[in-house]
C-alpha cells in the first residue's frame, strides 16, 4: 500500500467506526426510551371502592369494572376504537344465520388458584350468569342465549335463540365476558365477592374493606410483554378510596397517588399546567333532565316542549362544564353511529315557551315542580339555574337534593316530576346505550321519565338485531327524531370525562366505555 | 359487687332491645331501599329488583322483619350485608380495630393534656397560667371535631406536608407509620375530650384541696407533691372518672365524623355508609356493638370507683 491509500483508509475506517458506533447509540437510545421499566407499584385513587369483586354480580361504573379488570379477563376485547379482538378466545366463527357462535380458547392459561382455563370452565361461568338464583342484575344482557357446548376442552359452541348484535360486546365486557374460576366459586360461595379469582395479570393480595386493595402481579399471566417476558410490568396495584376530590387530586400533585379516575372540570386546567401530570381523555357524560311523562302537567308535550326552551343550556354549560361541556340533540354524540348533529336542537327561545305555555292553558297560571338530583357537584348548580329560567315561564321550582337510592325510588315508581342525572357515552353498541333511558323498566331499561314508546320499543328492538353499521345508523337516526319530539328528557350537555395521571405512567389501555386497564402499564424514568 | 355487675348485664337486655328497635324504625321511615342502593342507577331492572326485595324479605310487615333479625342474632348469626353480602359478624371485626385504636389514642392523649395542666391550674389558682388555660378550654369545647379535623389537614399535610392527609396503617403491621396516620386524628378527637377534662380535673382538685384532711396535711408537713398526688388526687378522681366515661362515649360518636374526615375504616365510616345504603343488617350490626361498648365502658367506671374510693361500695 501506498503512504497515500494508507493514510486514507485510516480515514475511512476512522468514519465507518463513528458511523456504526452512532448507529448503536442510537438504536441503544430508540430502544432505552421504548422499553417497558419492569417494577414498581401503582397506586390509583377513586372516590369509592367496589362494594363486591364478584364481576358477575357488580353493576358500578368504569371505576368499579376497573378494578374487576385487575384480576379478570374476557373472552374477546373491545379496543379503543369498539373494533373486536382476541383475548381468553384465541379466534371465533359466527354463522351464517348469526344463531351459532364458535369460540376457539387459548390453551395453557391458568386462573390465580392454578386450575386450567378451558371450556368447560367458561360454561359452567355462563350458566352461573343465566342461573336465576344466582340473580345476576344484568341477565337480561344474555337474553339471547339458548344454550353453551363444550365441544372439546378449547372448544366451546353457544347457540342463540335469535340473531343478536350485542352478544359478542356482552362477552367482552360484561356480566358474562369475566371469566371466573369455577373452583373459587365452589370454594367461597357467598364470599365470591371478596376473593376474586380470575386468569387477570394481577391477584388479590390485601383487601382492607373501605379502605384500599392491593394486587399483586401474576407470574403465570398468559399475556407477554414488548420484552418477550410476561406482562405485567408492574409489581403492585393498590387502589384506594379517597372520597374528597380535593384531597385526591393533591395527592396526585404530589405523587402519593399515581392516577385518579375523574378530575373535576374545575381543576382541569391547574392539572393541565402541571409538567409532571396528564390528563387522559374517557368517555363523555351526557347531562339530563329527566321529565315524569306520566303526571300532569309534564304528561302534556307542549309543557315539555315549553321547558325545552326555556331552559338556556349554552348558558348552564358554561357556567358548569367549565369548558368542558357541549350541546347536542340527544343522547347520542360523535362517538355514537347514527349520530346526527343536524337534528334539532331546542335552542333557547323565552318567547316560543311562553307562547307553548299559553297553548297548553297554563298563560298566567303558575305551575310548581319539584326538580330532584342525587349529587351535588355540579348538579345543585345546574338545578339553581333552571330554577331561575323556568321562573320566567309561570314554572316555580323547588330543587331538592336526595340519597341516591331513593332518588331512584321516587323516579322509578313515577311519584318523581323532573330528575337531573347523567350516562357515560358511548356504550360498545348503540343499543345498550338507547336502550338505558328509553327502554321502559319493566323491559331492562333505567327509564327515569316512565317513557314508553311503542314505535320507539319496535326501533330498538330490531337495533338489537341490526349488526351492519349501516342498518345500526339509520334506526340510530330514526329513534332519535321521535324522542326529540316526545322530549320525555332536557338534553342539557354533553361533559368530557377526564382521567389524571402522573406523566411517566405508560401504557395505560382506555377502555371504549371509559374504564381503564394496566396489564401493560409502567413507570418511565 | 358480682351481683351489682350481674344485674347491670342483666338490665343491657332492654336496652339493646329498644335501641334496635328505634334505630330499625328510624331508618325504615326514611325514603330509599337497600335494594335500589346496590343496582345502583346503572343496575336497577325491574326483575331483578324484586326478585332481591322478596329474597331479602323486605316486603313482609316490619315486625316480622325485625323478629326475623332477632331470631338469628340469640344464635349468634348477625347476617350479611344487602350491599357487599359480606358477614356482618366479620365487617364488625373487620373495622373495630381500627375505632378502637383511634378512640384510644384519643382519650390518651387528652388525658395526657387534661390531668397535669388542670391539677396545676387548680394548684396556681388565679395565676396567669389558670386564666388562659380556662379560656384556651372554653374555646376548645367550641371547636367544632370537623372543621378542626379539616384545617388540621390542610396545615400538616397539605400545606407543610408533615403528616399524611388520610388514611389508616394497623398498629401490629407497622408501629412508625400507624403513628404518622393517626397522630391528626386523635389529636382532633382527643383536644376535644382534653378541654373538658381539664377543666372538670381542676375544679375537682379544687374542691378536694379546700377540704379539712388536706389542711391537716399541710400542718403534718408533708410535700407539696405528696399531698398533691397521693391525697388529694386520689380523691379527685371519683368526679373525673365519671366524666371521662361519658366523654368516651361521646367520642364514639365523635369517631363517625373523624374517620369520614381522614379517611379511615372504621365503625363509625361503616355506619354511615350503612345508612346511606339503607343497609339494616350492618347498622343493626354496628348498633348492638357500640350499645355494648358502651355498658362496658360505664361497667369499669364503677368498677375503677370502688377501686379508687373504697368508701364507695354496691348493696
Amino acid at each position: 500500500m501506498t503512504k497515500r491509500m494508507a493514510k486514507s483508509s485510516k480515514v475511512l475506517s476512522i468514519i465507518l467506526a463513528v458511523y456504526l458506533l452512532t448507529n448503536i447509540l442510537a438504536i441503544n437510545l430508540i430502544s432505552a426510551a421504548s422499553t417497558p421499566i419492569r417494577g414498581g407499584a401503582l397506586v390509583v385513587g377513586q372516590t369509592i371502592l367496589p362494594r363486591t369483586l364478584d364481576p358477575h354480580m357488580e353493576t358500578g361504573g368504569p371505576s368499579f369494572r376497573s378494578t374487576d379488570w385487575l384480576f379478570y379477563d374476557t373472552l374477546v376485547e373491545l379496543d379503543s376504537n369498539g373494533n373486536l379482538r382476541p383475548s381468553l378466545a384465541e379466534s371465533w366463527q359466527i354463522s351464517k344465520d348469526e344463531k351459532e357462535i364458535t369460540f376457539n380458547l387459548r390453551k395453557n392459561v391458568v386462573f390465580h388458584d392454578g386450575t386450567k382455563f378451558n371450556a368447560h370452565a367458561v360454561k359452567y361461568n355462563i350458566d352461573r350468569i343465566l342461573n336465576p338464583a344466582t340473580k345476576c342484575p344484568a341477565v337480561s344482557l344474555m337474553n339471547a342465549l339458548d344454550s353453551v357446548k363444550v365441544v372439546d376442552d378449547y372448544t366451546l359452541k353457544v347457540n342463540l335463540k335469535y340473531p343478536d348484535s350485542i352478544i359478542m360486546m356482552v362477552f367482552a365486557q360484561r356480566p358474562g365476558g369475566m371469566i371466573i374460576s369455577p373452583a373459587a366459586i365452589e370454594k367461597y360461595g357467598k364470599d365470591l365477592g371478596l376473593n376474586p379469582v380470575g386468569t387477570g395479570p394481577f391477584m388479590l393480595e390485601e383487601w382492607v374493606v373501605g379502605d384500599h386493595i392491593t394486587a399483586k402481579r401474576n407470574p403465570n399471566y398468559w399475556r407477554i410483554g414488548a420484552d418477550n417476558k410476561p406482562l405485567p410490568y408492574l409489581d403492585k396495584v393498590i387502589v384506594r378510596a379517597v372520597p374528597d376530590d380535593n384531597v385526591k387530586i393533591a395527592e396526585l400533585q404530589r405523587g402519593t397517588i399515581q392516577f385518579i379516575d375523574n378530575i373535576p372540570a374545575k381543576d382541569v386546567a391547574a392539572i393541565k399546567k402541571n409538567r409532571k401530570l396528564k390528563t387522559i381523555e374517557s368517555v363523555t357524560w351526557w347531562r339530563h333532565i329527566a321529565l315524569n311523562v306520566n303526571k300532569a302537567p309534564l304528561n302534556d308535550k307542549k309543557v315539555r316542549h315549553a321547558i325545552a326552551y326555556a331552559i338556556d343550556n349554552e348558558r348552564i354549560a358554561k357556567a358548569t362544564a367549565f369548558g368542558l361541556g357541549y350541546v347536542t340533540p340527544t343522547i347520542t354524540n360523535e362517538r355514537v353511529v347514527g349520530y346526527d348533529p343536524k337534528l334539532p336542537i331546542y335552542k333557547y327561545n323565552l318567547k316560543k315557551a311562553q307562547q307553548l305555555m299559553k297553548e297548553a292553558g297554563y298563560a298566567g297560571k303558575q305551575l310548581n315542580l319539584k326538580l330532584t338530583f342525587y349529587s351535588n357537584d355540579p348538579e345543585r348548580a345546574i338545578a339553581e339555574l333552571v330554577q331561575a329560567q323556568l321562573s320566567k315561564i309561570g314554572i316555580k321550582v323547588s330543587i331538592e337534593f336526595m340519597e341516591t337510592s331513593a332518588w331512584i325510588d321516587q323516579m322509578l315508581s313515577g311519584k318523581g316530576e323532573m330528575g337531573i342525572s347523567r350516562i357515560e357515552v358511548p356504550y360498545a353498541h348503540p343499543w345498550m346505550l338507547i336502550s338505558e333511558r328509553f327502554q321502559p323498566w319493566s323491559l331492562g331499561g333505567r327509564n327515569w321519565a316512565g317513557y314508553e314508546n311503542s314505535r320507539v320499543i319496535e326501533l330498538l328492538s330490531a337495533l338489537r338485531k341490526a349488526s351492519d353499521k349501516n342498518t345500526q345508523s339509520d334506526l340510530v337516526k330514526q329513534i332519535s327524531q321521535i324522542v326529540i319530539e316526545d322530549c320525555p328528557y332536557i338534553s342539557l350537555y354533553h361533559q368530557k370525562a377526564l382521567r389524571g395521571a402522573r406523566s411517566n405512567l405508560q401504557g395505560i389501555e382506555m377502555e371504549l366505555e371509559g374504564g381503564w386497564k394496566f396489564y401493560q402499564a409502567w413507570f418511565d424514568k | 359487687m358480682i351481683a351489682y355487675i350481674i344485674r347491670k348485664l342483666l338490665g343491657l337486655i332492654p336496652l339493646l332491645l329498644a335501641t334496635t328497635i328505634i334505630i330499625f324504625l328510624l331508618l325504615k321511615l326514611v325514603p330509599g331501599d337497600p335494594v335500589l342502593a346496590m343496582l345502583g342507577t346503572q343496575g336497577v331492572e325491574e326483575q331483578i329488583y324484586r326478585q332481591y326485595r322478596e329474597e331479602l324479605g323486605l316486603d313482609k310487615p316490619l315486625h316480622i322483619q325485625y323478629f326475623k333479625w332477632l331470631g338469628r342474632v340469640v344464635q349468634g348469626d348477625l347476617g350479611r350485608s344487602i350491599i357487599t353480602r359480606q358477614k356482618v359478624g366479620l365487617m364488625i371485626r373487620q373495622r373495630l380495630a381500627a375505632t378502637s385504636q383511634l378512640v384510644f389514642s384519643g382519650f390518651l392523649l387528652g388525658i395526657l393534656i387534661a390531668l397535669p395542666i388542670g391539677i396545676i391550674a387548680a394548684v396556681k389558682r388565679n395565676t396567669i397560667f389558670d386564666l388562659i388555660v380556662t379560656q384556651m378550654a372554653v374555646i376548645g369545647t367550641a371547636l367544632p371535631t370537623f372543621w378542626l379535623g379539616m384545617m388540621l389537614i390542610l396545615l400538616f399535610a397539605l400545606k407543610l406536608q408533615w403528616l399524611p392527609p388520610s388514611g389508616y396503617v394497623s398498629f401490629s403491621s407497622d408501629f412508625i407509620s400507624c403513628l404518622k396516620y393517626m397522630l391528626l386524628p386523635s389529636v382532633t378527637l382527643g383536644l376535644h375530650l382534653g378541654t373538658v377534662l381539664m377543666r372538670q380535673t381542676r375544679s375537682a382538685m379544687l374542691d378536694v384541696l379546700g377540704k379539712d384532711y388536706i389542711r391537716t396535711a399541710k400542718a403534718k408537713g408533708l410535700s407539696e407533691m405528696t399531698i398533691i398526688c397521693k391525697h388529694a388526687l386520689k380523691n379527685a378522681l371519683v368526679p373525673i372518672i365519671t366524666v371521662s366515661a361519658l366523654q368516651i362515649q361521646r367520642l364514639i360518636a365523635g369517631a363517625v365524623i373523624i374517620e369520614n374526615v381522614f379517611a379511615i375504616p372504621g365503625i363509625g365510616r361503616m355506619m354511615m355508609d350503612a345508612i346511606h345504603m339503607h343497609d339494616f343488617p350492618v347498622m343493626q350490626g354496628c348498633v348492638l356493638v357500640v350499645a355494648m361498648l358502651v355498658l362496658f365502658i360505664n361497667l369499669t367506671a364503677d368498677i375503677l370507683y370502688a377501686y379508687v374510693n373504697p368508701r364507695i361500695s354496691y348493696q
